[in-house]
């Protein structure tokens, strides 16, 4: 049920990632739906799920783009592997830290995408539209990461990939099978 | 526990396999993959410009039927129009007969209708287009619409394609004044100002410039450029744009030319794909800036 509903939420968000128009003044970055399905998955799941969904993100990110196949999952599985790393050492259902962790990783995929461009020779944006690029995923993924992690935790909680335990002591404790 | 590791292990062969991947086998990934994600973004579309026309229908009644009213007049003055032209047509066909000429039919167009706009990356200024291979496209032909260039296709596969808009700053189109005699470098500037669009950006960069223009040509604001014909993508005379202005470039070896694009890049809907062309010019080698990640 978790891999049916990764696939359901990928290719959702991918349609509506390619379909919502880019933002001009923040360097054309487009609102990042599969990085923010990827966090979701590395702030909760262990790293095997997670790898699973990057790369999955990643080829559907590729796949509906001029992008060379394998540059997005790359990005996208590092991106994974280093927040699901830190996982524990976060409070990570807070809302605070999908914000934060939005932001970060709306930069650094961004940065890190425009090097491998870069370096491929495939883009000839200037230095300043791709530092105009990066701040914009930083902001958009800072609204991108909250919204899509709650409603993947509400569609995991309808279909029963989360069970939730009430606890004499916490308000409610979450468990994902 | 050993299920996650698995996971992880497969994963990290497909991207090592990914990676390594020849473009033939990568286009036919990309391709499944586009096929599968193709209705839905068909839907989406739909959808979305259904909702679109009856929410200004809501907001501005009065405003759709001035519009209407206004296109009706436009329908009649082009319906004249067309007549005219078509006695032209007669005319000159039958000149052509006279005179041995065998006919020059233009290009075949083939009508295509926008599905995504943008693409999901946000690297590229490009649009889906709802034909492929199986339709005829192939890599590098030049798609128009009514009004002028759009740009030109890359990455097909059986059913989608995707189209690099002029905007974009890989695009290269060779140009030339439609008054004849100077040429240039049509180059996007990677962003696609539309009039109608409150999302896109309203500052002044311009969408498109055109540089290596001689520093003797007169140049009038408003003035059109065409396609030169010098490229072996866009076939000679598909109107670009309008010139919004011109300076001398910091050099002092040639013009450059701010122009706006004559199709509305931000807005249009159906696009044609001109198939073939007439055999005259296009005889310049491909530009290096003209590739992307996908062509191989």
């Amino acid at each position: 049920m978790i891999i049916a509903v990764m696939l359901f939420s990928l290719i959702a968000g991918a349609v509506v990632q390619s379909v919502l128009p880019g933002i001009a003044f923040l360097g054309r970055a487009r609102l990042p739906i599969l990085m923010s399905i990827v966090i979701y998955y590395s702030l909760v799941r262990e790293r095997g799920i997670v790898l699973t969904a990057a790369v999955l993100a990643g080829i559907l990110e590729d796949a509906l783009s001029p992008l060379p196949l394998g540059y997005s999952a790359v990005c996208l599985s590092i991106l994974g592997i280093v927040v699901n790393r830190f996982k524990d050492d976060l409070f990570s259902e807070s809302f605070l830290t999908t914000i934060v962790v939005g932001a970060a990783a709306g930069i650094m995929i961004s940065a890190g995408m425009s090097i491998l461009l870069w370096k491929g020779d495939l883009i000839m944006d200037p230095f300043w539209w791709i530092v105009l690029k990066a701040v914009g995923s930083g902001l958009l993924g800072a609204v991108c990461v909250p919204t899509v992690f709650y409603m993947m935790m509400g569609l995991d909680r309808m279909v029963g990939n989360v069970q939730e335990k009430r606890h004499p002591f916490d308000d409610e404790a979450i468990r994902y099978i | 526990m050993r299920a996650s590791r698995y996971l992880t292990w497969a994963s990290l062969a497909v991207i090592i396999f990914l990676l390594n991947m020849p473009p033939s086998a990568s286009r036919v990934v990309k391709g499944f993959f586009r096929e599968i994600t193709a209705p839905f973004h068909s839907i989406t579309t739909g959808a979305s410009s259904r909702f679109a026309e009856s929410f200004s229908v809501l907001v501005d009644p009065a405003g759709r039927t001035a519009e209407a009213e206004k296109l009706q007049a436009e329908l009649t003055a082009l319906r004249g129009r067309v007549q005219r032209i078509e006695a032209i047509e007669r005319q000159n066909a039958m000149l052509r007969q006279q005179l041995g000429f065998s006919s020059s039919s233009g290009y075949d167009l083939i009508p295509c209708e926008i599905i995504a706009r943008g693409e999901a990356s946000g690297w590229w200024e490009a649009v889906t287009i709802n034909k492929g291979q199986r339709d005829g496209l192939t890599n590098n032909m030049a798609v128009i619409s009514c009004d002028g260039l759009v740009g030109k296709t890359m990455a097909v596969t059986k059913h989608t394609c995707d189209v690099l808009l002029i905007t974009d700053r890989n695009c290269s189109v060779a140009a030339e004044l439609a008054g004849g005699g100077h040429f240039g470098i049509v180059s996007g500037q990677g962003v696609t100002i539309t009039g109608d669009s409150v999302i896109d950006m309203r500052c002044p960069v311009d969408p498109c410039r055109m540089d290596y223009l001689s520093g003797s040509a007169r140049i009038a604001a408003g003035e059109k450029i065409v396609t030169s014909g010098l490229s072996t993508v866009f076939p000679r005379g598909l109107l670009i744009g309008t010139v919004s202005s011109a300076s001398l470039h910091k050099s002092g070896l040639y013009q450059v030319v701010r122009l706006k694009p004559a199709a509305d890049l931000g807005g249009v809907r159906y696009v044609f794909v001109v198939k073939s062309r007439a055999a005259a010019g296009d005889l310049a080698p491909r530009s290096r800036r003209n590739r992307t990640g996908d062509e191989g």
